[in-house]
């Protein structure tokens, strides 16, 4: 990642939003996080019982700072929507504040701060928001926290500090902060920086049908000709030989060739969107949108479906998906389970194969309601698409 | 265009990788911010004239860091340990030696320099290996403390940041990739299901041009059987045989659909459309080839063969339809497309009124051309003839 290849979006775009399925059970991130932070702000605390006139408040700040974490995970469930600047502000509040009520407790009283727990439990916060969130946006939050925390803890405990000199005791408070924005921002740049070209060098791949398969499939072709024509190839044959057409013949042709034309009729009216599952699936698709879907849209919403209707629970003929289309060329396509699924096991089940889908379409919304229901938009087909649509 | 999802193998060796470039970050960082610490200490304690050796035993240490993330490579990084805690070393010897008060408090600021031997390590794939690395970052930056602290004849203290660092980066090592093994189970063969997809992408290809042909021949045969006088003339019988040599042979199940345009098949279309214009005419439809300027464009084989197939769907209407004996076939092209116009004067018919079971426009002409990228319209009303216009790209003009 030289300076010459350095890409804005390597600052501008988050790990999760590079690559959704590295981080979709990454929430336990905040979590472990929040764990170091109990732990250790704990220990300290205890240990400086004596020593702060209101030891209580420690625990406090602790539980407030370990919330911060705990919020970071709940914010980055799966199926959420990316945490963004409002999650963030809200947590790294709630962390600044755990931590200048540490400050504020250890006013009046004898404080190492070469190990306070109170910087730590801020630069935990901001670490668990690594995954999550653009190295811009951990950078600008972490520095305002900073700046607003860092002075008002100064002033706070500076008569309690004798060993240090104000320069040095500023220096030391905001080391574990600093330390906590460098770390997290360049975590972010780094990932953000080595997965992007890999994914997209990766989706800019055509791949062409391997040979096992393309057999099958030909061989399954040359048995559906084989059915179609079954009983007319015969008959042709005969006239042809025979050079004469009698009447039951006439009748004949009549009786092959309504069943050929409906034979005919309903295999082109089966789209890709059949085959995922015959008798499970009820799809709407008057205009036949389903054939403008590229291939990477196609296999991520089959995967997607297929996992919906591979979830137990999940009964014969209540999925439906519906694609209309928009006056601009675009469609937009919902998908809708009228079954009752636990959430926990639903969203675990289905996360990768809904942020797989994420990344192929737009606007993809997941209504987190007590049933399933999502809706996304296919942008309109590019003409020059057309000749290659896979 | 292949599903956004990288192997999950390579997601998770650029993730637990990352952990490495960060610990180079933080010890820039954390010598960065030792320099205040260090210039405010050594005023306070009247000892400036050790400053200008610590700091550039400090600038030594971080240009080892600076090395290690431009070329992180195994030897870069044990020649770094070696020349770093040598670094470190002078930098602790000379805060302690006669100065042994420094660190009556903590050794916060003589540990400095160690918190960046531990937080180097080299780009690792597996966590084990990264918290090997980090391991052995701690034990170079103890051994480095045991014996500074022996040179200078004051008691050890270990101090808590090195530790700090050590547990800290573990457990970031250990959690990510406990996330990503997790990740791993969960994930499907995206792979593996867009095999699938292109695989049956490729049968309803197969499927399509199946229906298409079959319409374009056994159908249609049934149709000449259907309308047929008692006997049958040789070019009918000769039509009907060839028509079944077309299925049995099948060639479009297995052609490629983008076959190379030969030079032998630049007149391909032309002559294929007086075959057809003989045919039809057999049929009772005389029809009138007009345009095509002077130039020779070449068109795909995939193109050519879905033209022709759309020209003759086009031309069964009118015979079968229209009641009329004449169409006319105009060729029209410019420097992107083709165009073929097949009209006549018949019956017409409504376009909207066309029942939707019926194939015929839709598979035969509309479907077949918009698989190659081109494009067919049909003009109609009751009494006013048909116009069908069908149009594709062309590869390349190569003038008259």
């Amino acid at each position: 990642m030289s300076a010459e290849v350095f890409d804005r979006r390597f600052v501008l775009l988050s790990p999760q939003e590079a690559d959704p399925l590295s981080w979709f059970t990454g929430s336990f991130v905040p979590l472990v996080f929040a764990a170091i932070n109990l732990i250790y702000g704990s220990v300290f605390a205890v240990l400086s019982w004596g020593a702060s006139p209101q030891p209580v408040v420690q625990i406090v700040g602790v539980l407030i700072c370990t919330s911060a974490c705990v919020l970071v995970h709940i914010l980055t469930r799966p199926m959420r929507r990316r945490i963004g600047w409002p999650g963030a502000i809200v947590a790294i509040a709630i962390a600044t504040f755990g931590f200048l009520l540490s400050a504020v407790g250890y006013a009046g009283s004898v404080l190492t701060i070469e190990v306070w727990w109170a910087p730590f439990g801020l630069a935990l916060t901001i670490g668990s928001l690594g995954p999550y969130l653009p190295a811009r946006v951990i950078v600008s939050l972490g520095t305002i926290a900073g700046l607003v925390a860092v002075p008002i803890a100064f002033l706070a405990i500076r008569a309690e500090v004798t060993a240090w000199g104000p320069i040095s005791t500023i220096v030391i408070i905001s080391s574990p902060i600093v330390s906590g924005i460098v770390a997290t921002a360049v975590f972010s740049i780094v990932v953000v920086g080595r997965t992007l070209p890999l994914i997209e060098k990766r989706t800019q791949t055509m791949l062409s049908v391997d040979a096992p398969r393309g057999v099958r499939t030909q061989a399954e072709e040359r048995q559906r000709l084989a059915r179609l024509s079954l009983r007319a190839v015969p008959f042709i044959e005969q006239v042809a030989r025979d050079g004469v057409v009698t009447t039951a013949d006439r009748t004949l042709a009549g009786q092959l060739a309504r069943r050929l034309r409906d034979d005919l009729v309903t295999q082109s009216n089966l789209t890709w969107l059949d085959s995922v599952a015959h008798d499970r699936l009820v799809v709407v698709d008057p205009d036949r949108r389903a054939g403008r879907m590229r291939g990477h849209q196609r296999t991520a919403l089959r995967a997607l479906l297929r996992a919906i209707l591979d979830t137990p629970g999940t009964d014969a003929g209540s999925l439906l998906v519906e694609l209309r289309g928009h006056p601009d060329g675009s469609t937009a396509v919902g998908v809708s389970l009228d079954i009752e699924l636990p959430e926990g096991r639903r969203i675990m089940h289905l996360a990768p194969y809904y942020l797989a889908l994420r990344g192929s379409v737009d606007d993809l919304e997941w209504k987190d309601d007590r049933f399933l229901r999502m809706t996304f938009n296919l942008p309109a087909v590019d003409p020059g698409a057309a000749r290659d649509p896979l | 265009m292949r599903v956004r999802v990288l192997p999950r193998e390579t997601a998770a060796a650029v993730i637990t990788s990352a952990v490495s470039a960060m610990g180079w970050a933080v010890a820039v960082a954390v010598i960065l911010m030792t320099v205040p610490v260090l210039i405010e200490t050594l005023a306070q304690r009247g000892r400036l004239d050790d400053l200008p050796v610590t700091l550039i035993l400090l600038g030594a240490v971080l240009g080892g860091v600076a090395a290690v993330a431009i070329r992180p490579r195994r030897w870069v990084v044990l020649l770094y340990l070696g020349l770093g805690g040598l670094a470190t070393m002078g930098y602790q010897v000379i805060l302690l030696s006669g100065d042994p008060g420094i660190v009556d408090t903590s050794p916060y600021l003589v540990n400095r320099p160690s918190l960046a031997l531990v937080l180097v390590g080299i780009p690792a794939s597996r966590a084990l290996v990264g918290i090997a690395w980090t391991g052995l970052g701690f034990v170079v930056a103890g051994v480095v403390g045991v014996g500074s602290f022996a040179l200078a004849d004051v008691p050890f203290q270990p101090g808590l940041g090195p530790v700090m660092v050590l547990a800290l980066t573990a457990v970031v090592y250990l959690t990510l990739a406990a996330i990503q093994a997790r990740i791993r189970a969960r994930v499907p063969n995206f792979d593996e299901l867009e095999a699938e997809t292109r695989a049956l992408a490729h049968g309803e290809d197969l499927s399509r041009r199946t229906t298409a042909i079959v319409h374009d021949t056994l159908l249609n045969d049934l149709a000449v059987v259907m309308n047929s006088p008692d006997r049958l003339d040789e070019r009918a019988r000769e039509r009907l045989l060839a028509d079944l040599d077309t299925l049995r042979g099948a060639d479009w199940i297995t052609a490629s659909a983008d076959a190379v345009v030969s030079p032998a098949e630049d007149a391909g279309i032309r002559n294929e459309l007086a075959r057809i214009a003989s045919e039809f005419q057999w049929r009772g439809v005389s029809l009138h080839i007009t345009g095509a300027g002077p130039a020779t464009y070449i068109v795909t084989t995939a193109v050519a063969d879905a033209m022709l197939a759309a020209v003759r769907a086009s031309l069964e209407n009118v015979a079968r339809h229209s009641g009329a004996t004449v169409a006319e076939v105009e060729l029209i092209s410019d420097d992107q497309h083709v165009t073929i116009m097949v009209t006549d004067r018949g019956k017409g018919f409504d376009p909207a009124a066309v029942p939707s079971d019926r194939l015929g426009l839709r598979s035969s002409v509309a479907e077949r051309m918009a698989a190659v990228g081109g494009s067919a319209r049909v003009w109609s009303a009751p009494g006013e003839g048909t116009s069908v216009i069908i149009s594709a790209p062309i590869s390349q003009g190569v003038g008259p």
